[in-house]
């Protein structure tokens, strides 16, 4: 086995743009509105508080895995956003629900199951 | 993809266990890749819980189930699927939102690393030997937040496999990714969040169907005009031109709201959510019209002599003249018939740079064929496509009404169920007849010997198939005992039955300008009458519909017989 040990993307000059405190997304989980990097023109988003599947606040010693839902969660419904056609294929209807079923199209095509790419063959 | 519930082992192919880890790689996570098909989260790491159990269930209950088994496709043998190692892959929302890309011989990397995460399922561990949650872990790793990441060497074309994972956030500390706070806590740095994904985001998954499906590039100008021009690489002044990794040129026409359901065209293979159809989509008539609220004002109204004839703009679509041909390989054909394993056949191997002639052996270019699809206007006019040729296997039941095809159901008999019959190669009744070291079951006594084997049985005692049919080259190939080599076939098309042996991957992208369009050299290239009288490179061009018959020689049909156009 060829074992590559991959290093990643440091030293990227970010760190330098130090100089605007914003809050807003991330407030929440008991954490304190941060200094961010970036100026004013750049600042599109604030900065976000990491956060486990459970909520808690990650530091630099975790080797739990960052839960998009809890940290991006704070402030977007998301499970709007991967209520998405993107995210189901096909799987879901516009409400929401589960809409997989064999022979979807009833036209003997038994492994179409959805009306997207979600279960085809 | 497997059914929510299985009367066996043998109807089981890809579970969604299965579908997350190779297939999850090109999906942004959430959905069916966190919740089954009970709209259960599949694990809770709070509750150590899985989805069936909250819903009542013990493990011997979903012992068949399609979001809780997991079948090995590469020898049959069911397993549950551990969701309580991997856990589960929330929507990725810093997978397509990331500003700064890591791009390295082309490749996105934050795409490399996620997928390879994802690819390890439950065999993920960290350097000490401690499992690593996968599917958990793929957004961290596909943010480059790990000290090592050891790669497993994988074959030519497949998805990158991990075999181990440190999460390091230390890492993100560093390269400015994440901001340390006083109390020790992370954020992520707002200047890394894009509104607008990158198109190296999506290139990332959207690379391998383009690329294979449909032979498409990105990131020349120099083969698309769109990407050109809002990449401000179509001017003189090189000061202004936006660089691969900050171009946003897909979400400039794929556009979405919150929801992220990205506005698009239409899809000639099946349906694709169609009635999301265009959409808040601008079309090419939307943007070029010389009126119209969609009219982009920087996009040339066409005034040549060639849009005035009518014919054409009613008949034909702007891509049949400004997608004239392709420089990229794609797969054109696939085998799934004769190992029981995918054999791919690219578009080198049977079309080539002279439309007429595919045994040329220039292979710079290939061409596409049309079909005909409705456009936003609704009308009906041809779209250059890509049609993918294949041969598999079904299992065709008749419902004791031979006379009445209506009611006949025909299922696709998964891979791995052949694969236990051939052993992964073909049976020893099969030739090469076509020479290309690549043996191909073809022959009518070939395809008699296969459908002898497939009424053996599969690992678990069951015959794999009852009535095994072939599909290929628009034909199903049945058992007849009253015919001298017990196989007789019928045109699949017109019969009653739904299969398909090829499969249109329309071509919307690479736009060339004018120069390069069909008609700008010579009326020639369509009319007869203007070339001479001869056949024409674009009616005439040679179309793939079998890589081999019966003869193992490919057999072609052309743009006219298609189409039934026949311009004088």
């Amino acid at each position: 086995m060829l074992q590559l040990q991959l290093r990643a993307l440091v030293g990227s000059g970010l760190a330098l743009l130090l100089g605007t405190t914003l809050t807003g997304c991330g407030g929440g989980g008991g954490g304190t509105s941060g200094t961010t990097t970036g100026t004013s023109a750049s600042a599109t988003h604030a900065a976000i508080a990491l956060k486990d599947a459970q909520g808690v606040a990650l530091t630099a010693a975790s080797t739990a895995p960052f839960s998009p839902r809890q940290t991006c969660g704070g402030c977007h419904d998301v499970d709007k956003v991967a209520g998405g056609y993107h995210f189901h294929q096909g799987r879901t209807d516009p409400a929401g629900n589960v809409v997989v079923r064999d022979n979807y199209f009833a036209d003997g095509r038994a492994w179409v199951r959805s009306s997207g790419m979600y279960g085809k063959w | 993809m497997a059914a929510k519930t299985n009367g066996s082992e043998s109807v089981i192919d890809k579970t969604s266990f299965f579908w997350v880890g190779l297939c999850g790689i090109c999906h942004p996570g959430g959905g069916p890749a966190e919740f089954d098909r009970d709209g259960k989260r599949y694990w809770d790491p709070a509750t150590r819980k899985f989805g069936y159990e909250a819903a009542g269930k013990l493990a011997q209950d979903v012992r068949l189930d399609g979001d809780y088994a997991f079948l090995n496709t590469s020898n049959g043998e069911l397993s549950a699927g551990r969701w309580d190692l991997t856990g589960v892959a929330e929507a990725d929302c810093l997978m397509c939102h990331r500003a700064d890309q890591k791009i390295q011989g082309g490749m996105n990397m934050r795409w490399v690393w996620r997928a390879g995460a994802l690819r390890a399922r439950h065999g993920l561990k960290d350097t000490a030997g401690n499992v690593v949650p996968a599917y958990a872990s793929a957004s961290a790793a596909g943010q480059g937040w790990f000290r090592t990441m050891q790669m497993t060497t994988v074959p030519a074309g497949q998805p990158p496999l991990a075999a181990k994972l440190d999460i390091d956030y230390s890492v993100g500390v560093t390269d400015g990714s994440l901001l340390q706070q006083p109390d020790g806590s992370l954020r992520v740095n707002h200047a890394v969040i894009a509104k607008k994904p990158r198109d190296y985001a999506c290139w990332g998954c959207h690379s391998t169907a383009d690329t294979k499906k449909r032979g498409r590039v990105w990131f020349d100008a120099s083969q698309d005009v769109h990407y050109a021009y809002l990449n401000r690489l179509n001017d003189t002044d090189s000061a202004n031109d936006i660089p691969p990794t900050s171009s946003t040129a897909c979400v400039a026409c794929h556009g979405a709201g919150l929801d992220h359901d990205f506005a698009k065209g239409r899809s000639m293979d099946g349906s694709v959510s169609d009635p999301k159809d265009f959409a808040s989509f601008r079309t090419c008539k939307d943007c070029h019209a010389a009126s119209g609220p969609d009219r982009d004002p920087a996009a040339p109204v066409p005034t040549s002599d060639i849009h005035k004839v009518t014919r054409h703009t009613d008949a034909l679509s702007c891509q049949f003249c400004h997608i004239p041909y392709r420089t990229t390989v794609a797969d054109l054909a696939i085998d799934n018939a004769t190992t029981g394993s995918t054999v791919s056949y690219g578009t080198n191997r049977f079309l080539s740079a002279d439309p007429l002639v595919p045994t040329s052996t220039d292979k710079t270019r290939w061409y596409p064929s049309f079909r005909y699809k409705s456009d936003k206007d609704g009308r009906l006019q041809l779209f250059p496509q890509k049609l993918l040729v294949s041969a598999w296997w079904g299992d065709w039941d008749r419902k004791g009404t031979p006379t009445d095809r209506a009611d006949d159901s025909l299922s696709p008999i998964p891979l791995w169920r052949i694969r236990g019959i051939t052993g992964n190669k073909a049976l020893a009744a099969v030739r090469d007849d076509n020479a290309d070291t690549i043996p191909e079951v073809n022959t009518l006594a070939e395809i008699a010997a296969y459908m002898t084997a497939l009424k053996g049985n599969d690992r678990y005692g069951r015959p794999v198939a009852v009535n095994p049919v072939l599909i290929k080259g628009g034909r199903l190939y049945y058992e007849d005992t009253s015919a001298a080599s017990g196989v007789s076939s019928f045109e699949i098309e017109g019969s009653g039955l739904h299969a398909e042996s090829t499969h249109p991957f329309g071509e919307s992208h690479n736009v060339l300008a004018s120069g390069k369009a069909l008609g700008s050299r010579s009326c020639g290239e369509c009319h007869r009458a203007s070339n001479g009288g001869r056949d024409t490179p674009v009616f005439d061009r040679k179309v793939l519909i079998d890589p081999f018959g019966v003869d193992g020689a490919p057999v072609y049909t052309t743009v006219r017989d298609m189409t039934r156009l026949n311009p004088f």
